[in-house]
């Protein structure tokens, strides 16, 4: 086991999930549409594949969690970011569309700066996608990632965080983020271990003291 | 060891979709069986069975066209169909559906409208988990008149009456079978080779006739 595994890992998710097939861009348009306030279920469309996934709150509070530490960790290293959640992303060309955990704008934040919606037929996608592994999740998401040219994905099973780098079609595993190089696999997996045995203003701290002390080895 | 679980049953609800999305979506999705869509004003429930639901509908549904061979009843079997009423807001596909009463009025038709058809005579309704929509409502507004719904292992028999139902002992779709006897045959069946809980079913109908 490493250093980046929980000792107690939360209670199995619950979530659901429903996976319809040969539905047409127009039904996942209209159901897109219908409800924008939906949160849940979570939409993934992979050329008439249409998947539905429940959340279940360890699910939404680690993808929480790791929001934040981005957050803290880019303000200390000075890096501009925007942070932009499950926002829907879509490109109706390729036919595909998802909704991530969490996802952020970082070398690129400032091609979509002061822009209140993104839309990738013009807009570039975001840096770095957070995948919740805990859902009983069907679809090959890296496929579709991979086409729409999303450059790092990081997926969280609850106890470890995986880094994948776009390599063309494919995705590679890394040690550390591209997109925030400070990030490795170890101190996602550490603060979000940590995160369930520190109290908040504890949490903050010691993310934050981390920080610092990179920035400092960078320099 | 690591032995692989069946798929449970997996259930999806979403809130605000509008009648015409709803139809898309069976549009779309013409040709299957699962998952079940069931509507009720904007709310839309999608449910992917388990095996062990799909498989105690299907004994279920065997049992009935068993028993009305026996009986010499024609009946029709309309499974999954999706019965839905624009006027009202509502559709759902149920597990299992049965003309018998009423036979005649929908034979020899592709499709069913609820608008001129009559409703199915007999729904069967596994209930696994909790559905977030309530079913016996929806069922009495398209005007069901029996509904044999299966919980924790028992098989009650509903009948329709005003605008709810009521539990009754025996079916008025096929009289004489009872609760009790749908209970038994359902548990029977887990413990029985197919073949020989076929050949009970059949001599218990035998018996009935003669009775």
């Amino acid at each position: 086991m490493s250093a980046s595994s929980v000792a107690s890992p939360p209670q199995a998710a619950t979530d659901d999930c429903v996976v319809l097939r040969c539905v047409s861009w127009d039904t996942y348009e209209r159901l897109l549409a219908d409800d924008e306030e939906r949160r849940i279920p979570r939409m993934t469309y992979d050329q008439g594949v249409l998947e539905l996934v429940t959340s279940s709150t360890p699910h939404e509070e680690d993808a929480r969690v790791i929001e934040h530490l981005v957050y803290i960790v880019a303000a200390i290293m000075g890096v501009p970011i925007r942070s932009v959640g499950a926002t829907t992303f879509r490109r109706r060309d390729l036919k595909r569309g998802f909704e991530p955990d969490a996802s952020f704008y970082i070398q690129s934040e400032e091609r979509i700066r002061g822009k209140r919606e993104v839309d990738l037929t013009i807009d570039p996608p975001p840096d770095v996608v957070l995948e919740m592994e805990m859902s009983r999740s069907t679809i090959n998401k890296m496929q579709p990632f991979a086409g729409m040219g999303i450059p790092e994905v990081w997926r969280c099973d609850g106890r470890r965080v995986t880094i994948l780098i776009r390599d063309g079609d494919a995705y590679q595993e890394s040690s550390a983020s591209a997109a925030l190089p400070t990030l490795t696999r170890e101190a996602l997996g550490r603060f979000l271990a940590e995160s369930r045995t520190m109290l908040s203003p504890a949490w903050f701290q010691a993310v934050s003291e981390w920080a610092r002390s990179q920035r400092v080895t960078n320099d | 060891m690591a032995t692989i679980a069946p798929p449970a049953e997996q259930r999806i609800v979403l809130h605000d979709i509008a009648w015409e999305t709803y139809e898309c979506l069976l549009a779309d999705h013409v040709d299957r069986s699962a998952p079940h869509f069931t509507y009720d004003h904007g709310e839309l429930e999608i449910v992917t069975p388990s095996v062990g639901h799909e498989e105690d509908n299907r004994t279920l549904a065997l049992l009935v066209e068993e028993i009305a061979m026996e009986w010499s009843i024609d009946i029709r079997d309309v499974g999954s169909t999706t019965f839905k009423r624009r006027d009202l807001e509502q559709g759902f596909e149920p597990d299992s559906s049965f003309y018998i009463q009423h036979e005649e009025h929908v034979r020899g038709k592709a499709e069913i409208d609820l608008l001129v058809d009559p409703p199915p005579d007999l729904v069967i309704e596994i209930e696994v988990t909790q559905s977030a929509i309530a079913k016996l409502p929806l069922y009495a507004r398209m005007r069901i008149p029996e509904v044999w719904r299966l919980r924790d292992d028992r098989v009650k028999v509903l009948r329709l009456a005003g605008s709810g139902y009521y539990e009754t002992a025996t079916s008025a779709a096929l009289p004489p079978l009872t609760s009790e006897i749908l209970t038994d045959f359902l548990q029977s069946s887990r413990a029985l080779r197919r073949t020989a809980w076929i050949r009970q079913v059949r001599e218990w109908a035998q018996r009935a006739l003669s009775s």
